[in-house]
């Protein structure tokens, strides 16, 4: 056993959205809790040196310059990694892993893990969703069921501060909502229009993790309401959204209970075989490359879905020669991810009258409709979408010389446009998996990981479906130029990246 | 997500309702590993959910002396 520095009660490995969780929780019963994370500490408000940036002081305008984007093709397909908030992505280069099947890893090694960067939606499931293994027949049951974790829902919810509108839909349960965040007109007839015209399909505010208006909680924790600057991702002065940087760090800090220590590449967890429990778990300092065991009662792993299986495949003992708890050779297998393929944009050619002012950080959203209540399509499960109206200035970029400068400095407005994506619920299978490469390891002495996950026919099926419910959607809608793509982007890319500007960006290529 | 799935059989999964290990009491594991299905939500906020959980659920079995 350690000596008495090494030892705490509890050890969470990773400080990201659910490792700050574990972190506030353990503290705030009392636990002297150890926080291992492996990259550098990201301090609320210290450490985002772009926050407060205007578009030209960076020396790109936002864009990445092309050697590394070159370089990093796989995070360079985040919507999210620009000159802003590139300093919070891992670079391809920086943390190798092996693509048996193509797959596109978006990480962020640092405190607060990717909650820095993520897109903050936030929907609760429901027994749709925890029932549908057994009634539909795939992977095992779920050992839970809504009551089980809903009053735990609502329980972050007030703490992490969520928007929304209770719409009071079986298939996403209401919340603890703070005001939504408004649709916009078109959004608005839009969401009329499917209402007139289908049962059971719904066009609803987007809920997320911003303070719209805050309790004392949040003031609590530092931090106030959103200002809509939509810049989320540099780190937000305002605290305005949910991050364990913004919130649930610096609150278990607060408890004197906890110890951070970053730099801390966590390789194994050590088991004790005289005890039959796990002993702590062995660390390398990502800089000095020193080996150090630490030592707990009680061990949660945060280190996000991918890591935690390295992790825990790495972690081979006499009692687990395959891989920490891998008594049945599961551990690993049955990955499964969203399935973000298709976007449908289309222009609508109503509503020349009005626009809108300012910027927000969601648009609507359309709960999952298919095969909710009984199955009714050749797929399985089904998917959910978001939409959004946009309405910008339109330049004629087609011109030369003075007539070109005139067209660009024009503030005519254009139409209106609208775009959705889709984002599917896909099948857990033994034959989607990540495994520990034999031979090559990294430089902190990590197996590199084996990616082995790809679509299959039921992905295929529920692309082309999204693509027609939601064409004859469009339709009733009297929207116009309707566009459909499935991007046939590598599976990992379901990061949730539906902001607004994101298919602004997609529309602007478009038309 | 997935790849330490939670279910009720620990000859099929890896972790219990808790998110506590079958094989292994006083390890748990709270993020996107443990989803059994991943649904079409967006999944951070379940990910919350269950952690606060299971910290609730540890730190009473600890309590008791269980861990
Ligand atoms: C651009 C983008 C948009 C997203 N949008 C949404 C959204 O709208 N809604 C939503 O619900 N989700 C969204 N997500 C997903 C969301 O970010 C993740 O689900 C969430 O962050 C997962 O939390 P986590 O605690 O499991 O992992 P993370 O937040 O990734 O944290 C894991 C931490 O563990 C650390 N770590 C890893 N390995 C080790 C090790 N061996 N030792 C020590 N530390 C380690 C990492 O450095 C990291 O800090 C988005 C993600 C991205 C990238
Ligand atoms: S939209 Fe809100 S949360 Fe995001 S940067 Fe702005 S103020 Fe902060």
């Amino acid at each position: 056993m350690g000596n008495n520095t090494n030892t705490f009660d509890a050890i969470v490995i990773g400080s990201g959205i659910s490792g700050g969780w574990a972190a506030k929780e353990l503290c705030e019963k009392g636990l002297k809790t150890l926080v291992l994370e492996r990259g550098r500490n990201v301090v609320h408000n210290k450490d985002y040196p772009t926050t407060n940036m205007m578009p030209w002081e960076f020396e790109h305008r936002g864009q990445i310059p092309v050697d590394i984007a070159d370089k990093n093709p796989v995070v360079s397909r985040c919507y999210a990694f620009r000159e802003d908030a590139m300093h919070f992505f891992v670079k391809d280069t920086e943390h190798p892993y092996i693509q048996q099947k193509p797959f596109d890893w978006i990480r962020g090694y640092q405190v607060g893990g990717k909650s820095l960067l993520w897109a903050r939606q936030t929907q609760r499931w429901s027994d749709f969703d925890f029932e549908g293994p057994a009634r539909d027949g795939f992977a095992v049951d779920w050992p839970i069921r809504y009551k089980d974790i809903a009053p735990w829902y609502s329980y972050v919810e007030k703490f992490a501060g969520i928007s929304g509108n209770k719409d009071g839909l079986d298939m996403l349960p209401d919340g603890e909502f703070l005001p939504p965040i408004e649709l916009n007109d078109v959004e608005k007839y839009f969401q009329n229009v499917v209402a007139k015209n289908y049962n059971g399909r719904h066009v609803i505010y987007g809920r997320c993790a911003h303070l719209t208006e805050p309790q004392k909680t949040h003031y609590d924790q530092g931090r106030v309401q959103c200002q809509n600057r939509t810049l989320c991702q540099r780190g937000c002065p305002f605290g305005g959204y949910f991050s364990s940087n913004s919130s649930t760090i610096p609150w278990a800090l607060k408890t004197g209970n906890m110890t951070l220590r970053p730099y801390s590449v966590v390789q194994e967890i050590i088991y004790d075989d005289k005890k039959n429990k796990a002993a702590g778990v062995r660390i390398i300092d990502a800089q000095t490359k020193v080996v150090t065991e630490y030592f707990a009662n009680i061990i949660f792993v945060n280190a996000a879905a991918l890591n935690t299986n390295l992790l825990l495949l790495n972690s081979k003992s006499n009692r687990f020669p395959n891989g920490f708890g891998n008594d049945n050779d599961v551990l690993g297998k049955y990955v499964a991810f969203h399935n973000y393929r298709a976007h449908i944009n289309a222009k609508c050619n109503d509503f020349t009258n009005v626009t809108t002012e300012g910027r927000r950080p969601t648009t609507a959203y359309i709960p999952r409709f298919r095969n909710v209540y009984k199955q009714e399509t050749d797929f399985l499960r089904g998917y959910a979408a978001g939409f959004g109206a946009y309405r910008g200035i339109q330049h004629d970029t087609s011109g030369f010389g003075t007539e070109l400068k005139d067209a660009l400095a024009s503030k005519d407005l254009g139409s209106w446009y609208v775009g959705s994506h889709m984002m599917g619920e896909t099948i857990p299978k033994e034959s989607n998996y990540v495994s520990l490469d034999a031979n090559k390891k990294d430089e902190w002495e990590m197996p590199l990981l084996n990616i082995n996950v790809e679509y299959d026919d039921n992905d295929e099926k529920m692309v082309k479906d999204f693509q027609e419910q939601m064409t004859e959607m469009y339709t009733k809608a009297g929207f116009t130029d309707i566009h459909v793509d499935d991007s046939k982007h590598a599976p990992g890319l379901d990061i949730h990246e539906w902001v607004v500007c994101v298919w602004v960006k997609t529309l602007k290529h478009l038309y | 997500m997935g790849g330490v799935r939670m279910g009720k059989d620990p000859k099929t999964s890896i972790l219990n309702e808790w998110n506590q290990m079958h094989a292994c009491k006083n390890v748990f594991v709270t993020d996107g590993s443990c989803m059994t299905s991943t649904s079409t939500q967006n999944p951070s906020l379940t990910y919350m959910a269950l952690t606060a959980r299971a910290v609730d659920y540890a730190v009473s079995q600890m309590k008791k002396g269980e861990i």
